[in-house]
């Protein structure tokens, strides 16, 4: 034994230096000391401190069958002795028990064994007193005392007694704690409770148990108190840490005590509960107090606590004032709350007691008590108080208007509130009620302002966002000015800039508090649609709204605008107007333009207003002048501008041709031609309003055409622009500009299908070949979305023509190839015909006004089949012949082998010069004449050869001299002279207003006039 | 089988304070694997809500769009699918079938998905499909306004896209109830550019 008492007590110092945090080696120096040390395996991994050689002996001892058992005792003792130390921290002395009670279960076996061996539980009982030392000896009493009740050998309530009274010998905390813990442990199901085969005459009843428990928890709790004094002040802080570990063995009591079956409410109000107060009360600890009055709400019935409210609630004011009073009222008005949820039959029970006004006195009474209590725990306690009545008492306002004032009253003489966690527990506190009643309800209470009052307005923006979300979330009906006027007081850190706020919000918060508002406007709404009602409450916000400044009248107006829109009163739009203005003032030009038309539209067609409607358009037109800042948008909104105007119907006629003016000079003036082009489509639209019922539609066919005609224009002239680039569609690009021309069939169609007399089937013939020719041209070839449009579009024709009936008898004018061509030669000559022949139908391109081709088709022409024939070297006169050579130097060579020269000059023998061409060119072969400067002697040698069965023949504008100023010797296209900018208004938008760039600006991308077909330098004006 | 969520013309904030509660319950994250929303998001904080329920959303720009990033118009291939996207209000007059076509045989699509006119359609035209979403929230529209004052049923429609053959599940909320519509489309199997039969 010697040898063990030494080891022992290295393996103490060894876990007493392990647990005071002490390295490796000076464990591994204690070990190497130590002869036995290796038998006993203690390890840094896992700690053994129960000798691992008694274990054994004691295994043996107790396997052993004959007289071993005071052997068995002794080498418990032995094993029992180890848990005397003082040495060990709580949570080491923990593990030690631990162990210790692992081996106790298998004495508890061996004694029932002995006890099978006729040995009596009393000699047992009596046996285990012989051991030395206290603890060893009162463990293993209360082993052998559990055997002697389980024996059914001795009355329960005499052991129990006995038992719980000498352990009163130990009074050391932590070993009496832990000797009393295994003392409840193992007598838990001995107790003669209700019902239980240990209880009887002698035995005892639930008293008894009840008696026993109550005695145990007093004694530990006087235990665990004790401990708190143990000990240097200095390691205060640790030792309650410690202390909290450990409050679950205390705890333990009560839990064993609510689950005796025999324990009745009587019992309850009557033994346990002032016991246990008395004790919690008296025993002035913050942690046991704390803990206990925690425990005691968790573990006992709600029913009971309903019973005993005043005994309980009394006991609250008494606390220490180091306990969070709060978090255990609150805790059991929680309980509380949920038990009258669950059950409603309650509430009434609850009422009869005054169950409310118990806690709320109670919790003044705390407040009052303890003045150094800090705000955020006032506000949790009053929050927690507020969940309660809200849950409880769901119509009693008057409930949460008290507990506001206490709680105003009690935060109020604690100065303003700054501290983060009262912030917080504030917030929850005036979030509570908004969530249990109805909002409006609540923000109308006398003391919900006070309490917010108090607030940072940090913090009061925070509040304000709650209410708001609240009244969105539950769908509240702000149905009158002085609701929304009210509601506007609370949430003004949202509507407004506010005092101390400014620097901490960036434009996001805005912007965030403000589409919340934005929200908001949507609950706006007077009852039964009272419109009179519904004007006041609009115009409340619009004036609180309008002093947010204009980063969030940005997003509230526009709510503000419709929520007016869908009131059906002509009256309104006085109202609407000054929103939109205002918005407008923003500056959001964009959405109160947009804003303008939703109002034109509306005062149109809802309310026949034309004026009115007129008056808005006329608003949104200036906006579009004046403070549409880019181009897209521009295009946007000129989208719109024409939606809009389209469907109104109720404008007087003149007015009307005077918006649909303006709109139209609006799409000229669009930065791109593509643009442009898609504009004037739309804008013909204006002059063709889809019928309906009851309206006049306005209905212009020369408007139509007029505008298609344009549109046609910009197309040519865009396709020329890109050329003029000399730069294909990028792949990216989309359909490019040759997707317009497809674009103006399809509208042309559109009109035609529409039944607009002046587009005939001869029309759209001429414009089927023409777009034809566009879509074989190069850049049109291989663009693949482009080809799919049109083949789609020609798809379409076909489908109009099956449909049969009336409106396919109007195609069947159309003789047209109905397949997109891939051979594109054979069609330009058929098309320049009809283009001379269709003149007058109205189907025309800029730059090929006469007969004659100007140089832009014919060097395309030159791509296909056709010849040119020029007639130059000898056209000036007879006289002067143009030398060979040069001729040579100068003809057009590139397509190659497309040049046939004949000399030919006015007045000369036609017929010579027909011989001498037949010669050369078969008379089906397409033939452009050109000369030197397009004058006479190309239209005269035209003239002769058509008049001589040339079935195509055409002179060339300009003659060569246009031609070499636009097309280089390559083929390619002449770079402009000087500094190009491709258009006036690209000159002048991009800021350089080069003195008559504007003026040489002609939508149609004429070339004769254009600046660099002049080849001026920069600076040169043009001339006038 | 791919689950298409075709919704649009939200308006929120400006015209309604949120989607109905009954819609987002149908809203779930991860059954919808595109969104095609035809515009009038107006805000950031709508975009990021449709992204929330599925990540792939293409979006159009409408005229009420508080951002200018939007396209006018997209394509995108779903299935056999050519689905065009555009808000509508630059097509004049709005909402007319015949100025539809023509920007459906532009895009060179076989479902055309539009909104603007805050009113459900769903219809065949020369062999192709438009959907009009009408607008998921009811928002005010002074174009249903003036056609008899009601107020615009929300609506958004769900399109299962199955190979060639699309069954478009239209939602509606009459009354408080979500009303569940449905109509398929099959596309030619041989057509290039679209057609096929629409059964209701």
């Amino acid at each position: 034994m010697r040898g063990d008492e030494r080891w022992r007590r290295h393996v103490h110092a060894a876990t007493e230096l392990r647990a005071a945090g002490l390295g490796r080696d000076a464990f591994a120096a204690l070990q190497a000391c130590t002869p036995l040390s290796t038998r006993c395996r203690v390890t840094m991994v896992e700690p053994s401190y129960a000798p691992d050689e008694q274990k054994a002996w004691l295994k043996d001892a107790s396997n052993a069958d004959d007289d071993n058992m005071k052997e068995a005792l002794r080498y418990s003792a032995a094993l029992l002795g180890e848990l005397r130390t003082s040495l060990l921290s709580p949570q080491k002395y923990y593990e030690l028990y631990m162990q210790a009670c692992d081996e106790l279960r298998n004495l508890e076996m061996f004694f029932r064994e002995e006890q099978a061996k006729v040995r009596p539980h009393a000699d047992l009982y009596d046996l285990v007193q012989h051991a030395g030392n206290i603890v060893p000896r009162l463990y293993l009493l209360c082993t052998a005392g559990a055997c002697y009740i389980r024996g059914g050998e001795a009355p329960a309530k005499l052991i129990l007694r006995d038992v719980v009274e000498m352990c009163k010998g130990v009074q050391h905390p932590t070993r009496g704690l832990f000797l009393r813990a295994y003392l409840v442990q193992v007598m838990r199901g001995l107790l003669p409770d209700t019902g239980s085969k240990f209880e009887g005459e002698e035995g005892g009843n639930v008293v008894d148990a009840l008696e026993f428990l109550l005695v145990n928890f007093t004694e530990m709790n006087k235990l665990w108190v004790r401990m708190a004094h143990q000990g240097s002040p200095r390691d205060r802080e640790k030792r309650d840490r410690e202390r909290s570990q450990l409050s679950d063995l205390v705890g333990k009591n009560l839990t064993y005590l609510s689950q005796l079956d025999g324990l009745t409410f009587q019992l309850y109000r009557d033994v346990v509960l002032p016991r246990v107060l008395e004790q919690v009360v008296s025993c002035r600890d913050d942690i046991a107090q704390q803990y206990l009055m925690q425990c005691v709400i968790m573990v006992f019935p709600d029913e009971f606590h309903l019973g005993t409210l005043q005994a309980l609630l009394g006991a609250l004011p008494q606390l220490q004032p180091g306990v969070r009073v709060h978090t255990v009222l609150s805790l059991l008005m929680d309980r509380l709350a949920n038990y009258a949820a669950g059950d409603h039959s309650v509430v009434a029970q609850m009422s009869g007691v005054d169950a409310f006004g118990q806690m709320s006195g109670v919790a003044l009474k705390v407040v009052e008590q303890h003045p150094e209590m800090p705000g955020a725990d006032v506000a949790a306690m009053y929050s927690a108080l507020l969940a309660f009545s809200g849950t409880v008492y769901p119509d009693q306002l008057e409930y949460v208007d008290r507990v506001l004032q206490t709680c105003h009253n009690a935060l109020q003489r604690r100065g303003p509130i700054t501290d983060p966690r009262a912030e917080k527990q504030v917030v929850a506190l005036l979030s509570t009620p908004l969530d249990k009643y109805d909002v409006v309800t609540v923000l109308g209470l006398a003391h919900y302002p006070s309490v917010m009052e108090l607030l940072q307005p940090r913090v009061k923006r925070e509040v304000a966002t709650k209410i708001v979300q609240t009244v969105l979330r539950g769908g509240t009906l702000i149905s009158s000015v002085d609701q929304a006027e009210m509601l506007f007081s609370f949430i003004a850190p949202l509507v407004r800039d506010m005092e101390g706020l400014q620097d901490e919000l960036d434009e996001e918060d805005i912007a965030e508090d403000a589409s919340l508002l934005a929200r908001l406007v949507h609950q706006l709404q007077a009852p039964g649609g009272d419109s009179d009602a519904q004007y006041a409450v609009l115009q409340a916000a619009q004036r609180h709204f309008l002093t947010g400044g204009p980063q969030r009248a940005k997003h509230t107006l526009p709510p503000l605008a419709f929520a007016a829109l869908q009131v059906d009163a002509a009256t309104w739009y006085r109202f609407l107007h000054q929103t939109a203005s205002e918005l407008a003032a923003v500056p959001a030009a964009e959405l109160a333009l947009q804003l303008f038309l939703t109002c034109a539209h509306s005062a149109s067609e809802e309310a026949g207003l034309d004026v009115t409607a007129y008056e808005f358009f006329e608003q949104a037109f200036v906006l579009y002048e004046e403070s549409i800042p880019d181009s897209r948008q521009e295009v946007r909104a000129l989208q719109s501008i024409m939606g809009t105007l389209n469907r109104c119907y109720a404008i007087a006629p003149e007015e009307r041709a005077a918006l649909c003016h303006k709109a139209a000079s609006y799409c000229a003036k669009l930065l791109k031609r593509v643009d442009q082009c898609q504009a004037v489509l739309a804008c013909s639209h204006l002059h063709w309003q889809p019928e309906k019922e009851g309206k006049q539609a306005a209905r212009d066919e020369q408007g139509v055409l007029s505008c298609l005609k344009r549109a046609l224009k910009i197309a040519n002239a865009a396709q020329q622009q890109l050329a003029v680039a000399a730069k294909r569609p990028a792949a990216d690009a989309g359909l490019g500009p040759g997707g317009l021309f497809v674009e103006i069939l399809n509208h042309y169609l559109y009109f035609f299908d529409q039944g607009c007399q002046q587009i005939t089937a001869a029309v759209l013939q001429s414009l089927l070949e023409l777009v034809a020719n566009e879509m074989a041209a190069e850049g049109c070839r291989d663009n693949e979305p482009l080809q799919a449009f049109y083949a789609n579009t020609l798809a379409h024709i076909r489908q109009q023509k099956a449909k049969g009936g009336e409106a396919a008898a109007r195609y069947d004018g159309l003789q047209v190839q109905l397949q997109p061509q891939r051979q594109p030669q054979a069609r330009p000559f058929t098309a320049l015909r009809q283009r001379q022949r269709q003149q007058a139908a109205g189907v025309c391109r800029a730059a090929a006004a006469g007969p004659p081709v100007d140089v832009e088709m014919a060097r395309k022409l030159l791509d296909g089949q056709t010849v040119v024939l020029d007639i130059r070297y000898g056209s000036q006169s007879v006289f002067h012949r143009m030398p060979a050579a040069e001729y040579e130097a100068g003809r057009i060579t590139k397509p190659p082998r497309r040049t046939v020269g004949v000399p030919f000059a006015a007045g000369q023998d036609g017929a010579a010069f027909v011989a001498q061409v037949a010669a050369q060119l078969p008379s089906r072969a397409r033939i452009i004449v050109m000369c030197a400067d397009g004058g006479q002697a190309s239209e005269e040698a035209a003239a002769l050869l058509a008049a001589a069965g040339y079935e195509s023949v055409a002179a060339m504008e300009g003659g060569y001299q246009a031609y070499c100023q636009v097309w280089g010797p390559s083929g390619k296209r002449r770079p402009p002279a000087g500094r190009w900018v491709s258009t006036g208004k690209e000159a002048l938008k991009s800021g350089l207003n080069i003195p008559g760039v504007a003026e040489s600006y002609d939508e149609g991308g004429n070339l004769q006039q254009a600046r660099w077909a002049k080849g001026l330098a920069p600076g040169e004006t043009l001339p006038q | 089988m791919v689950l298409v969520l075709c919704i649009g013309d939200l308006h929120i904030p400006h015209r309604a304070t949120d989607l109905p509660p009954k819609f987002k319950a149908l809203l779930v994250p991860g059954k919808i694997s595109h969104i095609l929303c035809p515009g009038n998001l107006c805000t950031e904080a709508a975009y990021d809500y449709l992204r929330s329920v599925c990540s792939d959303v293409t979006v159009t720009q409408g005229d009420f769009d508080e951002s200018t990033k939007w396209p006018d118009t997209q394509v995108v291939s779903i299935g056999d699918f050519r689905i065009g996207i555009c808000h509508g209000h630059q097509v004049v007059p709005w909402g007319d079938r015949d100025a539809l076509a023509i920007l459906q045989r532009k895009l060179d699509c076989d479902i055309l998905v539009t909104g603007h006119t805050h009113e459900f359609a769903a219809y065949r035209h020369e062999d192709r499909l438009v959907i009009s979403t009408g607008s998921a929230t009811g928002a005010y529209s002074a174009l249903s306004a003036s056609d008899g004052g009601r107020r615009p049923t929300p609506s958004f429609a769900l399109m299962d896209v199955d190979g060639s053959k699309a069954t478009v599940y239209v939602y509606e909320l009459v009354d408080d109830q979500v009303k569940v519509d449905k109509l398929e489309f099959t596309k030619r199997p041989s057509g290039g550019c679209g057609g096929g039969a629409l059964q209701l």
